[in-house]
């Protein structure tokens, strides 16, 4: 097969730059190092009972969701059925010092009236920041069609950070937890995150939040099936070891086995600090090479994968976050296990009855650093830690959450299997953040045809990851077009 | 720092991350048209003056009005002062 393009990387925005490109007209390879597609993303199965592992929910896919045309524009609609998180509670607080636990319900006045009547002296602020978050969510390009791109991204640079502009509306330590709850699904502490990313991370969830029926597997499924019917060939096991290059311009690739294949534009959407290591000296400035090299990564984690043998009613259709004291919470490894605030989901939410549970709790590398080079046959050293940590981890939830007491583990993701999954380094989960002050890259590079996409392009994600393909192809398609073809599906 | 040493400062910084001849180097070289830049480079040039001085640049605007690289070391100059 002659393709014209080669699609580096079978994640999120990979499958789905692939698909935009492939229905171009272009003839589309997508290659992926590892043994299955969408590794992040694509769950897997233990004992009966199905887990996910990279995708839970999603946000702003209600009606009226600024998300919805661009799932439409997809075909996504048509092969996936959603369901709604619970109205009264899409996502939980508990607090573990007061002991108390607090209720997100879905719906900008739905948590207004809520926070308002939780802290009544501070009621009108809580509206007006609400009020903030609802206006800005759905300005991330793409959502909102005439958003200037290069603005927006500016803001997630030299913007307010999510502690600077809490700092105008919440005092209460209980309210700051509520409102800055959602960075663990960035990665990034509310001193280092844009407000814009916050608002539109946790503002896509207050404006709907829903599940997938099947899971993260259903979607990956679903992208792999659009993608056959528009003849895009997924190739698994390939790991690229270098993008070729002729007189300034791309000419494909070459795989770890030493096969090259010929294209004319590649879309990298692997890590991109791992992209200079891809180049030969000369094909990008010195300059660039080591602005990407030197990205700043999200932490990582710990990820438990649970059986309860009584079905978990508080995780039904609803997450649990939990942090130690209240206050700005944060995704900060750098603490005992017990001081770092956690997340607590469903697995399979639909599937299996309540009996999964799947915990998230940030890690670092050095955690496991001894370990890091011993290869996937790692030593019976590294079973022991994963068994000491699973059950310090077991016994954490359910000193903090008596419904949880008696889960058996059945799985330990590490920073090190999340480095197996994505090659991201020092294992973070939500690969390179969009740090303020940090210039994340854009998806046109000075080498013609090379183009950037995944999460550090826009934000993570399946929404963020959904946008970033749309920002990379739109640069190849021209913008134009693509939101043209999105106004039809509104 | 003399404002020689700034400016040879930026000039040597500028040669080795974008790979330029410092014979093309004269201050009213076009960094555009002279140099090869474009825009995609403007955001790494920010990022190696940042580096080499040790300062923060937030002014977008006076960035995207830089044609040479006479206002390059203007830029720098006058942020220089500033931080003193
Ligand atoms: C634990 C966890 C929970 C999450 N929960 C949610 C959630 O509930 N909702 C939500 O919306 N998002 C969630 N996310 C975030 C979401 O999963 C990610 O943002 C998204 O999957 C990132 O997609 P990507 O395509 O940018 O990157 P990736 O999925 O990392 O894709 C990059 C791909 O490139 C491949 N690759 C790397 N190097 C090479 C090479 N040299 N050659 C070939 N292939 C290569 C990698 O193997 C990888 O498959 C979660 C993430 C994690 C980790």
């Amino acid at each position: 097969m002659q393709q014209d393009v080669i699609v580096i990387g079978s994640g999120l925005s990979g499958l789905t730059s692939a698909l935009l490109l492939a229905r171009s007209g272009r003839k589309v390879l997508v290659l992926e190092q590892h043994a299955r597609p969408a590794p992040v993303v694509n769950g897997f199965s233990r004992q009966g009972l199905y887990f996910d592992s990279g995708f839970h929910y999603v946000g702003g896919l209600g009606k009226g969701g600024a998300f919805r045309p661009l799932f439409r524009h997809l075909g996504l609609d048509r092969k996936l059925e959603l369901f709604p998180f619970a109205a009264d509670r899409f996502d939980q607080l508990k607090i573990v010092s007061t002991g108390e636990t607090y209720a997100l319900p879905v719906g900008f006045a739905e948590i207004r009236r809520e926070l308002g009547a939780l802290f009544p002296q501070q009621r009108e602020k809580i509206d007006r920041y609400i009020g903030e978050i609802e206006t800005t969510w759905s300005r991330f390009p793409y959502l909102d069609l005439n958003t200037d791109i290069a603005d927006y991204a500016m803001q997630t640079v030299h913007g307010e950070s999510l502690k600077e502009r809490l700092g105008e509306f919440a005092e209460t330590p209980e309210l700051l937890s509520l409102l800055s709850m959602h960075s663990l699904l960035y990665g990034l502490s509310p001193e280092m995150a844009p407000f814009t990313l916050n608002a539109q991370v946790a503002g896509s969830y207050y404006h709907s939040a829903h599940g997938i029926r099947g899971g993260g597997r259903a979607l990956v499924a679903a992208l792999l099936e659009l993608l056959d019917e528009a003849g895009v060939e997924v190739r698994c096991g390939a790991e690229v070891t270098s993008i070729d290059a002729e007189a300034a311009t791309v000419s494909g690739v070459t795989l770890a086995d030493g096969e090259q294949l010929q294209a004319t534009e590649v879309v990298a959407t692997l890590n991109p600090a791992l992209l200079p290591q891809l180049l030969q000296p000369g094909q990008l400035r010195p300059a660039y090479r080591k602005r990407l090299a030197g990205l700043k990564q999200t932490c990582s984690a710990y990820i438990v994968f649970a059986r309860s043998a009584q079905a978990i009613e508080s995780l039904q259709k609803s997450n649990l976050f939990v942090q130690p004291q209240p206050g700005l919470l944060a995704a900060n490894p750098d603490c005992p296990l017990r001081e770092r605030a956690y997340y607590l989901a469903a697995a399979g939410q639909e599937q299996n009855g309540g009996h999964g549970v799947i915990g998230i709790i940030p890690a670092h590398v050095d955690e496991v650093a001894d370990w890091v080079d011993a290869g996937p046959q790692r030593s019976p050293a590294y079973r022991q830690h994963k068994e000491r940590i699973g059950a310090e981890l077991l016994a954490l939830f359910a000193d903090n959450n008596p419904e949880l007491a008696g889960l058996e583990l059945l799985e330990l993701a590490t920073p090190l299997t999340l480095h197996d999954y994505s090659l991201a380094p020092q294992g973070a989960v939500y690969g390179v953040g969009r740090f303020l002050g940090q210039y994340n890259p854009h998806p046109m590079t000075r080498l013609r045809g090379l183009f950037l996409s995944g999460q550090a392009i826009a934000a993570p994600g399946l929404l963020g990851t959904v946008v970033s393909s749309y920002l990379t192809c739109g640069s190849i398609l021209g913008h134009e077009q693509l939101r043209g073809e999105i106004r039809t599906c509104h | 720092m003399t404002e020689q040493e700034v400016i040879e400062l930026i000039d040597s910084s500028l040669a080795e991350e974008f790979e330029l001849d410092r014979a093309d180097m004269t201050p009213d070289a076009n960094i555009y048209e002279d140099l090869g830049l474009d825009s995609l480079d403007t955001v790494d040039m920010v990022i190696v003056l940042e580096g080499a001085f040790d300062f923060k640049i937030r002014e977008e605007e006076s960035v995207r009005a830089i044609r040479t690289l006479g206002d390059i070391h203007q830029f720098v100059l006058q942020k220089v002062v500033e931080h003193s």
